[in-house]
């Protein structure tokens, strides 16, 4: 059959629908580690990963079965066999809460970071008060 | 009911559009939550201009419009939205910063 002249049938359409947007969602997830990966370093990002799959894979399932390798998460075989089966929406539900969850982690651990800096300034500024006042005494 | 191939192609590059105004109204929404509305709003105009999309527009309501994108390329689409994406998630880590 001439391929403009092709038809697809309705579980046709539905599991090339889901298998583009996975392959969408799996370009944005190995961007998402690349950038993270000079800043974090290799073993934090997977435990961070690991982490988010559990608490993704409690919710939809279907993500129990993703692994954390050097390069992010390895989708072959795990969401891949079961698109005939599972919806796109299901695929589209479970990377929304991953990209959710890498924001939250983020901005949390930044935002510690940051505030046990900035104490660490603040006590050793009364420190240097405390001794100027000393000497004025 | 079946689909050409023109129609899936349509069909598929619907659904793409689909998926990233809900990520990144999603991103907005935890932004906003996090460091305010201001910041947030502050934050996408930024990353926006930086990345080589200029599909990527606010509207009055102050969402995130892809429509500009439906006149490109599938693959564009994605590459442009995953980098504007990328770009959120590492700067929005900033905006923990003294909250």
């Amino acid at each position: 059959m001439n391929k403009e002249m092709k038809e697809y049938s309705e579980r046709e359409a539905r599991r090339k629908i889901a298998l583009e947007i996975l392959k969408a969602e799996e370009d944005l997830v190995s961007k998402v580690w690349e950038r993270l990966l000079p800043i974090l370093g290799e073993i934090i990002l997977s435990a961070i990963f690991r982490r988010i799959l559990r608490k993704v894979s409690k919710i939809y399932p279907l993500f129990s079965e993703v692994t954390v390798t050097g390069k992010g998460l390895d989708f072959k075989g795990a969401i891949k066999d079961h698109l005939e089966e599972e919806t796109a929406k299901e695929i589209k539900q479970g990377f929304s809460l991953i990209i959710s969850e890498i924001i939250l982690f983020l901005s949390q651990m930044t935002g510690n970071i940051l505030v046990s800096e900035v104490k660490e300034v603040i006590t050793r500024s009364k420190r240097l008060e405390a001794k100027d006042e000393q000497r004025e005494d | 009911m079946r689909y050409t191939q023109e129609e899936l192609v349509k069909k598929i590059k619907e659904e793409i559009i689909s998926l990233y105004e809900g990520l990144i109204g999603a991103i907005f929404k935890e932004l906003t939550a996090r460091a305010g509305k201001e910041k947030a709003e502050r934050l996408f105009d930024e990353v926006a201009g930086e990345i080589d999309c200029p599909a990527l527009d606010r509207t009055p309501e102050n969402k995130i419009s892809l429509q500009g994108l439906r006149e490109m390329e599938k693959d564009r689409i994605v590459s442009c939205c995953n980098g504007f994406i990328s770009s959120l998630i590492v700067r929005s880590g900033e905006q923990g910063r003294g909250e």
